[in-house]
């Protein structure tokens, strides 16, 4: 086993170098040059594979958004399905019909997913941080390491010098919902830059509704237990060396402070809450070399949260009230272009875990994970290119290879097709291999084998209209599913390799942008996303669950934006559908689909003649038919809000 | 152009409609024979997902499974615990959801919701149901998380209104009235930290309440009881009880208020072991694993002191709970893994099955309306 890693780490830093692209290139799928500039601020493309399903949330729609979570971000405007307890509470994600665990979240090159559940809770990162966010559709990117069998979400920040050096928004809305954000730049942009930016929300998220299901008479209630405080702060440090290197320094902290909701089903005298806090460090070193770029990146994450569970008579504190999580990073990839038709780009990440959790068997718990990925990119005609990526992982002792192949093939200059086939794997999370008293350290990591194909559309049909359309097929197969299971002969859970699971599905996205006149414009974005996801093995005889849909895992979502603007002036159109759930394994139960619509119009005054000094006002309806929804069945979310924010740029 | 995508738009927001409607979903086509009932099941679902549910079995062995929401329109609640007839309502006691639904035996309809106050007992769960009266009931209560305590809590089962709630120094489970007695089992508390290897750190105790002044300090016989077990009574009127901490069962006498009988038992019982007796009250059954984790039933006669295993069973993934019909045949829940529709299988007294009914998610509890 060591052997084969010592290959790799041999061969990921001999390479032949020559000068190298910038390694925050545009996506190159990214046409949302009509509204913003591009995103700078993207993973680096050189390390995803060419034949990998990309799809970029666009800085517009972040900007927008600068006062949500990413739980609401990604739940409104991309394919991925966010479960979410309520605004503000817990939402966690399912890509390509996998679970949460299974989408790797990256900020900045480091890998943030909480280490001891490894399913990451979008509804804790503000929107206000990222400045990029894309996703990587599937298991054939490998550049954070293994684990990301459904997908990865990359985010990203970086400062655009086109825009304001000093933003400051607030915002108020219903149930009592005050935000308010500040950003400023500061420093010698051909030197060193400095942004810090600051954020604070707070909701009483009280919102009213009918009650149809506690008892015999339905009665109107305000919904309990569901505040939330959220804040944090950003320091940025970009510097630009003589010698054209560049080092960029985020120092991110996130406070926490939220009630949990009940079932509404639930005679509501328990009262729980939990506190999260975050640190996130990450510190890249960009230097260009002749034959390509040598990047090193160095990260810490911590992650500490404290839960409590109060009555009137008396508080108590669960035994996992204390859980400290502590990850330090380091990461070097190199990027060189052998000759004008291949080019290597060789990474070697290291990380080192430490937990200290009362929920754990041994007080402190470490790990250790060193992760080699070499990715060759060979140009064949010009127009087709195939690549193929290598990755060895040691997780502690454990040793597990794997790969993904890939081709992209230009039919047309608007019409790509291409296809990529991968295996990777997920090591158990430390919940899972430790948790007290039932993990099961014997655990083997969960596997997939995943094909995909893609055929994507990309034109510029007249002057003022764009297209771009783009539908995928993938299928999926993962073993040794980790599942929590009751041991015989006992009260106590256990995770186990159970399951067989076999997830396929389709996603169909366009976006047209149509330039009517200098002032008229009006840009539509739609997708759409099937997702089958099903168990293929029975865990006992009489195991009605084989052959059904995962719980919580829609086969159906869809999103659709439009937007119109009239010189300063813009109007938002949002909606969002997901189909029903099935709430048991067998899929005899299910929570009704919802469709969702959220209308925003917005002016930006401009304060002086400079184009950069503006005041954006913005006023939004949020679910506007008033509708009742859950993500969670029996979890209500909010019923129609409204919210004005007003933006100071200067 | 413009124009176009302008009707497009408004076009797309008209087709959104909204529903408002602030009607239960209740199907009025259903009618409910409640007189062909033979069994109701109570099948608890899982924590906060609020999936408990109602099924009836036929006398002619036809299944009804969501007979609550079906009738009602609403869902039970979270954490289905326990069904009690009395004075001709049933009452469904959530668990987690520290509720208790009231339903009339002949129609199923609701006919109230029985809401545990917010106060210093708010830890406690709601777990079993008693009569002591022609017009009171009291309701267990445990504390599963922070003290371990419990309670009594009294109910008018005229009104459906709490009337009261006496404080027990343990946990309080299942219980039995026999005479003027109201026999309450108070398990044992275990520490599952150390995992394989369990201690006990609270012993199991029956608690012996007199009807008559539930108030009363009862009296506390040192013997434990599997916790959601419920008590045996056999022909001559004692308790039987199984204790899944030594392997035994235990004979109590309701007069004297002492246990007068401890029978070793050779076999590892379930912690979902449940013990009943057969119809003419003179043979106990309770079940236990074997060595390879297979439900096995073992029967014993009141008047013996050696259990035999009886039959297997095989078709049993995770025996969830057992009760005895007034016909002698066996039935056995069986909640799979938890995540789906268990079962509810039928076995005559020679181990042969002879039916199987796909009930709700974990059926929990059982109840014979010919007992009622």
């Amino acid at each position: 086993m060591k052997f084969k890693l010592y290959i790799l780490l041999f061969v990921l830093f001999f390479s032949k170098q020559v000068v190298a692209q910038n390694s925050y290139d545009l996506l190159k799928v990214n046409i949302d040059t009509v509204f913003v500039k591009s995103n700078k601020t993207t993973a680096p493309t050189e390390e995803v594979s060419i034949a990998t399903k990309t799809s970029v949330i666009s800085k517009e729609i972040i900007s927008q958004a600068v006062v949500k979570s990413l739980a609401d971000v990604l739940s409104e405007n991309s394919m991925i399905y966010i479960r979410s307890y309520g605004d503000g509470a817990q939402a966690t994600s399912s890509f390509r019909g996998t679970n949460s665990s299974h989408t790797a979240v990256t900020w900045n090159g480091i890998k943030i997913n909480p280490i001891m559940s490894a399913g990451f809770d979008y509804s804790l990162f503000p929107a206000f941080f990222i400045d990029g966010a894309s996703l990587s559709h599937g298991s054939t990117n490998l550049s954070g390491g293994s684990g990301a069998l459904g997908g990865n979400v990359t985010l990203s920040n970086g400062i655009d010098n086109d825009t304001s050096p000093f933003n400051l928004f607030v915002e108020y809305g219903s149930y009592n919902t005050i935000s308010s954000g500040i950003s400023f730049v500061y420093g010698n942009s051909e030197r060193t830059q400095f942004r810090t930016r600051l954020y604070y929300k707070q909701s009483d998220n009280d919102f009213k509704y009918l009650n149809k299901v506690y008892g015999i008479d339905q009665f109107y209630e305000y919904r309990e237990d569901s505040a939330y405080k959220i804040g944090g702060a950003m320091q940025e440090i970009y510097t630009n060396f003589k010698n054209g290197a560049t080092l960029s320094t985020n120092i991110l902290a996130i406070f926490n402070d939220r009630e949990l909701p009940q079932s509404i089903l639930a005679n509501n005298i328990c009262h729980e809450q939990q506190d999260n806090s975050s640190i996130k460090i990450a510190s890249t070193y960009a230097l260009p070399t002749k034959t390509g770029q040598f990047t090193a990146t160095a990260g810490y994450v911590f992650d500490t949260f404290n839960y409590e569970k109060s009555y009137v008579s008396h508080t108590t504190t669960d035994s996992d009230a204390n859980n400290d999580a502590n990850t330090f990073i380091v990461k070097a990839t190199n990027f060189s272009e052998l000759s004008s038709r291949f080019s290597l780009n060789s990474s070697l990440i290291y990380s080192h875990d430490i937990v200290y959790s009362d929920s754990y068997t041994d007080s402190r718990v470490d790990r250790d994970i060193v992760s080699a990925i070499v990715k060759g990119e060979f140009d064949v005609s010009g127009r087709f290119k195939v690549d193929a990526t290598f990755m060895g992982e040691l997780n502690n002792k454990n040793f597990a290879p794997t790969g993904s192949i890939g081709a992209n093939y230009k039919l047309s200059n608007s019409l790509n097709i291409k296809a990529s086939g991968g295996y990777n794997y997920r090591f158990p999370s430390l919940n899972d291999l430790y948790w007290s008293p039932s993990g099961n350290p014997d655990l083997k990591p969960e596997q997939g084998i995943s094909t995909d194909m893609t055929l994507s559309y990309n034109s510029k049909i007249t002057e003022s209209l764009y297209l771009k359309a783009e539908a995928s097929y993938y299928l999926m197969n993962i073993r040794d599913w980790i599942m929590w299971q009751p041991v015989n002969g006992s009260y106590i859970w256990q995770p186990q390799n159970i399951l067989r699971v076999l997830s396929h599905g389709a996603e169909l996205s366009t976006e047209v942008n149509y330039i009517f006149d200098s002032k008229w414009r009006a840009k539509a974005a739609a997708s759409y996303t099937y997702s089958s996801s099903t168990s293929r093995e029975k865990a006992f005889e009489n195991d009605n669950s084989y052959k059904k849909q995962i719980q919580y895992v829609p086969k159906n979502k869809a999103n659709l934006r439009i937007g119109v603007d009239y010189g300063a002036a813009y109007l938002t159109w949002q909606m969002y559908s997901v189909g029903k759930r099935y709430t048991t394994s067998d899929n005899l139960r299910y929570t009704d689909g919802y469709l969702m619509n959220d209308v925003e119009v917005g002016y930006n005054f401009k304060i002086k003649a400079k184009h950069t000094h503006r005041m954006p006002i913005r006023f939004k309806v949020n679910n506007l038919f008033n509708e009742y929804w859950e993500s969670i069945e029996y979890y209500p979310m909010p019923l129609r809000s409204f919210n004005l924010n007003v933006g100071f740029f200067f | 152009m413009k124009k176009i995508f302008f009707a497009a738009f408004f076009a797309t927001a008209l087709l959104v409609s909204c529903d408002n409607s602030n009607e239960n979903d209740v199907n009025d086509d259903v009618v409910v024979d409640t007189t062909s009932a033979h069994t109701l099941v109570f099948n608890e679902g899982n924590y906060g997902s609020g999936n408990s549910s109602l099924s009836a079995i036929s006398f002619e062995g036809a299944l009804t499974n969501d007979l609550f929401q079906t009738t009602n329109g609403i869902p039970i609640g979270d954490v289905g615990q326990s069904i009690t007839y009395i004075n001709g309502k049933y009452y469904l006691v959530l668990n987690s959801g520290k509720k208790i639904q009231v339903i009339g035996a002949d129609d199923y309809k609701l006919v109230a919701t029985i809401s545990l106050p917010e106060d210093e007992r708010a830890s406690q769960n709601p777990m079993y149901m008693a009569a002591i009266s022609d017009t009171e009931a009291i309701v267990t209560r445990a504390d599963f998380y922070t003290d371990y305590k419990g309670s009594l809590t009294v109910i008018n089962t005229t009104t459906d209104e709490i009337v009261k709630t006496i404080d027990v120094d343990q946990q309080c489970i299942t219980t039995q009235v026999v005479g003027d007695k109201l026999f309450v089992n108070s398990p044992a508390v275990y520490d599952w930290s150390n995992w394989p290897e369990t201690t006990i750190a609270i012993a199991g105790k029956v608690l012996i309440f007199d009807t008559n002044d539930i108030e009363a300090t009862p009296t506390t016989i040192e013997a434990g009881m599997v916790d959601k077990c419920r008590f045996a009574v056999d022909k001559n009127g004692k308790v039987w009880g199984i204790d899944k901490d030594n392997d035994v069962l235990y004979r109590i006498n309701p007069t004297t208020e002492t246990l007068e009988a401890t029978i070793a038992l050779d076999c590892n019982v379930d912690y979902d072991g449940r013990l009943v007796i057969n119809s003419d009250g003179d043979k106990l059954y309770f079940n236990a694993l074997n060595s390879s984790y297979i439900p096995e039933i073992y029967s014993m006669d009141i008047d013996s002191t050696t259990a035999t295993m009886a039959f297997t069973l095989s078709d049993v993934q995770t025996v969830y709970n057992m009760e005895m019909s007034p016909e002698d045949e066996l039935y056995v829940c069986d909640a799979l893994d938890y995540s789906q529709s268990g079962y509810v299988f039928v076995y005559s007294l020679d181990g042969s099955i002879i039916e199987g009914y796909s009930t709700g998610v974990s059926p929990n509890d059982i109840l014979f309306t010919e007992n009622n």
